[in-house]
């Protein structure tokens, strides 16, 4: 498979942009605040971007989610690349495929807040486009003209990663010269309560990996990447996708396999598509949610797959858990190790868990890596790797 | 680059709505037989596990006895497919669960019906009862996700030469939520869609994709009222239109559906 | 089966609402039988849930990571008990 990233940006707690990531990143700052997020109490840490509230201007699409989305296509040069795409192949010859799990449940939540005295929704509520699970790319459709296929994928926490599976596929068949993809989930009620439910959230700074972790940080965010056939474009990025895995569970809706086997699947089929040993992998984006279960099986089995040559970090102390947009967020700070030639630390490690011997410290380290990966597990025992090189 | 044409094999289909629990059901409503009497109940897979079944709601019933009738049709181990599954709506009881609940003062969410709130749940419910650790999808396309998925998963059984199972399900919506989304009505469809050399029998079809301004669905041949509303209301029952196509052998050879804003597909039977 | 006492037979009705408990009567569950794995097949998900239903009902909080937590759940009357202690 060979797929070119043209262009990609990212939105988060940890920089508006990916200019302001990378400063983050290399400063060691964190976006992480005390939730302080309108009508929720609960003693925990969130990666809020504050920008998102002066976007109100949507009109008939307006949620925090679409919100977000426009706000992260505002960044860096995104938008003016997908304009380019549009103008030399036609806005039908261009895709797009956004992954989200909560798609613009916040604006569902705030319309349940102001039903009228019959319990009916309110006239600014009635947002056919928006209540819906495939809302990220409706909107998205509207905001770039993009008039070819566009999918929304929704398997929670992988969604995201996944829509680089996706839009691969629909380049290799020729059904589109371009795809845009991307990924936005918002902080809202529904996920804070609902890990809430769970007992997953962390009343500290989230330390995934540590000894001492206890629990994760809800944050949200956006990201977009433009993927071509290789050769295509002369204006990539000098990355390209490699491989990517896809697998399932088949154990429990919201509790990772004990010994990781759906993990495994689509980690060894990242590596068979790219044709690669794992001793050739740099680097590891890991899922390190922070959760006790997450952290121990995926550490467990990236210390049987991989060699300690295989750095590892999570790096969801900057941004917390953005769920949805986890996987565009993870795979673009993992690829831009190939531009940056810095392996970010894995924030707020201090004592590696006891059960664990993954190359993985709080450091950052200088290498100019070839190849990298990135993983997401969700809910339903959902899994995507992605494995990204410096182009050929 | 010129659009490879997806040509692919239909070898299992199964169905389930209110008024029919089976394919052979629903192509009879659909060749003009009279509703049935009374509604079905359930549905009640019981290739659920009993402590799993107890938790799932209607529209991961609906998807699971879908596709398992599918996969028994076809007569192939469901563990064997890759699956995407689809849905226009999602579970709007549990989006006014949850946001009844979020706007109430007491904000304690069920864990379990939290976990069930992902669209991907059906996806999760299915891979979990029949051991299937190859990749499953779960995806949305709102009036377009019949037309979308079908894309989706004839792509990925052309590109990755994978048997697919693809599913789409839509249940009837919350009662706050009824002014913009519609559909009252229950339904589910699965196909198992195979590579074009598989050795299993089944109707060959090939999708093509073209530039169109501003397509539309087709009418169907049906006439019936209640196929008619299902057709108008529920994302899902757009597959309708395909499934006349594949019903028919003698009628028409091609239908079209809109794909986005600017593009269509045509399925058309060898 | 041993004897339900009036509370644990109180705890079993709450459980078998709570998780939908197919096919059960509150009064059928032996209060020394395991909740979770061969017994009763309960998971982590349940317990999660139990425990929310114990604190809209009693009023008390229970955390899944908390010790005694585990012993707590181990079967019908040790839960009841647990719970009884608490309130």
């Amino acid at each position: 498979m060979k797929i070119d990233i043209i262009d990609y940006e990212t939105c988060s707690a940890a920089g508006l942009n990916l200019k302001a990531l990378r400063t983050s990143l290399k400063h060691h700052d964190s976006g992480l605040i005390k939730n302080n997020l309108p009508g929720s109490d609960l003693d925990t840490w969130i990666g809020l971007v504050e920008q998102v509230s002066n976007v109100n201007d949507l009109g008939r699409w307006q949620s925090r989610n679409n919100a977000l989305a426009a706000l992260g296509y505002e960044q860096g040069t995104i938008r003016q690349t997908v304009a380019g795409l549009i103008s030399k192949y036609g806005a039908a010859r261009v895709g797009l495929v956004m992954g989200s799990s909560t798609s613009s449940i916040d604006r569902t939540e705030t319309a349940y807040t102001q039903l009228d005295e019959s319990g009916n929704l309110t006239e600014q509520f009635k947002q056919p486009f928006v209540h819906n699970p495939h809302a990220p790319s409706l909107f998205m459709a509207h905001l770039t003209g993009i008039t070819g296929p566009s999918l929304t994928i929704n398997t929670a926490c992988s969604s995201s990663a996944k829509v680089f599976a996706t839009g691969a596929r629909w380049l290799e068949t020729g059904i589109v010269d371009a795809v845009l993809v991307g990924g936005v989930d918002t902080l809202c009620l529904s996920v804070l309560h609902g890990f809430n439910s769970l007992q997953l959230l962390s009343p500290n700074p989230c330390k995934p990996f540590d000894q001492h972790r206890d629990g994760i940080n809800l944050g949200e965010a956006s990201g977009f990447a433009v993927l071509q056939r290789t050769g295509e474009n002369s204006n990539s990025s000098g990355i390209s996708l490699t491989g990517y895995g896809e697998s399932s569970d088949a154990y429990h809706m919201s509790h990772p396999h004990p010994e990781g086997l759906g993990a495994r699947l689509s980690m060894t089929q990242a590596l068979e598509q790219a044709n690669r040993e794992a001793a050739d992998i740099d680097y590891i984006n890991l899922h390190g949610t922070s959760s006790r279960a997450n952290d121990l099986i995926e550490g467990q089995l990236i210390s049987e797959l991989f060699p300690d040559t295989t750095q590892c970090s999570s790096t969801k102390a900057w941004m917390g858990h953005t769920l949805g947009a986890a996987g565009i967020t993870e795979a673009i700070i993992a690829m831009d190790t190939l531009h940056t030639n810095i392996i970010p630390g894995s924030k707020n490690l201090e004592t590696l868990d006891e059960a664990l011997s993954l190359s993985i410290k709080a450091s950052d380290e200088h290498k100019v890596c070839q190849h990298v990966m990135t993983n997401s597990f969700g809910f339903g025992g959902n899994n995507c790797t992605l494995l990204f090189s410096r182009s050929e | 680059m010129q659009a490879k044409k997806l040509k692919c094999k239909i070898a299992g289909i199964g169905a389930w709505g209110s008024y029919f629990d089976s394919w052979q059901a629903l192509q009879q409503l659909l060749g003009g037989e009279p509703l049935p009497d009374t509604k079905n109940k359930g549905p009640k897979p019981t290739i659920i596990p009993a402590n799993e079944r107890r938790r799932a709601p209607l529209p991961v019933r609906l998807a699971v006895e879908s596709s398992w009738q599918a996969t028994q049709s076809a007569g192939l181990a469901p563990d064997t497919l890759t699956c995407v599954f689809a849905s226009g709506l999602g579970d709007t009881e549990l989006t006014d669960y949850m946001c009844r609940t979020l706007a109430s003062e007491q904000k304690e969410l069920s864990p379990t019906k939290f976990h069930n709130s992902v669209h991907n749940a059906p996806a999760g419910y299915w891979t979990i009862s029949t051991g299937t650790m190859s990749a499953a999808n779960s995806v949305a396309g709102y009036e377009e996700s019949v037309s979308l998925t079908l894309v989706e998963a004839l792509i990925q059984c052309v590109t990755e030469h994978k048997p697919m199972l693809v599913t789409f399900y839509d249940a009837p919506v919350a009662d706050v939520l009824k002014p913009i989304l519609s559909n009252q009505e229950t339904f589910a469809f699965s196909l198992v869609i195979l590579p074009v050399d598989a050795n299993i029998d089944g109707v060959e079809v090939t999708a093509e994709i073209t530039p169109a301004e501003q397509p539309a669905w087709p009418a169907l041949q049906s006439s019936s009222e209640y196929i008619a509303s299902m057709y108008a209301d529920n994302p899902s029952a757009k597959i309708l239109c395909l499934a006349e196509l594949i019903a028919t052998s003698n009628g028409n050879k091609s239908v079209t559906m809109p794909l986005s804003q600017g593009t269509s597909v045509s399925f058309t039977r060898s | 089966m041993a004897t339900q006492t009036e509370s644990e037979l109180k705890m079993a009705q709450l459980m078998v609402e709570a998780l939908n408990l197919e096919d059960m009567e509150a009064d059928e569950i032996d209060p020394e039988e395991q909740l979770f794995g061969d017994g009763l097949g309960l998971d982590s998900i349940d317990a999660l849930e139990i425990s929310l239903a114990i604190s809209k009902e009693y009023g008390v909080q229970i955390k899944a990571e908390d010790e005694g937590t585990r012993e707590a759940f181990a079967t019908l009357r040790s839960l009841t008990a647990f719970v009884e202690n608490k309130k």
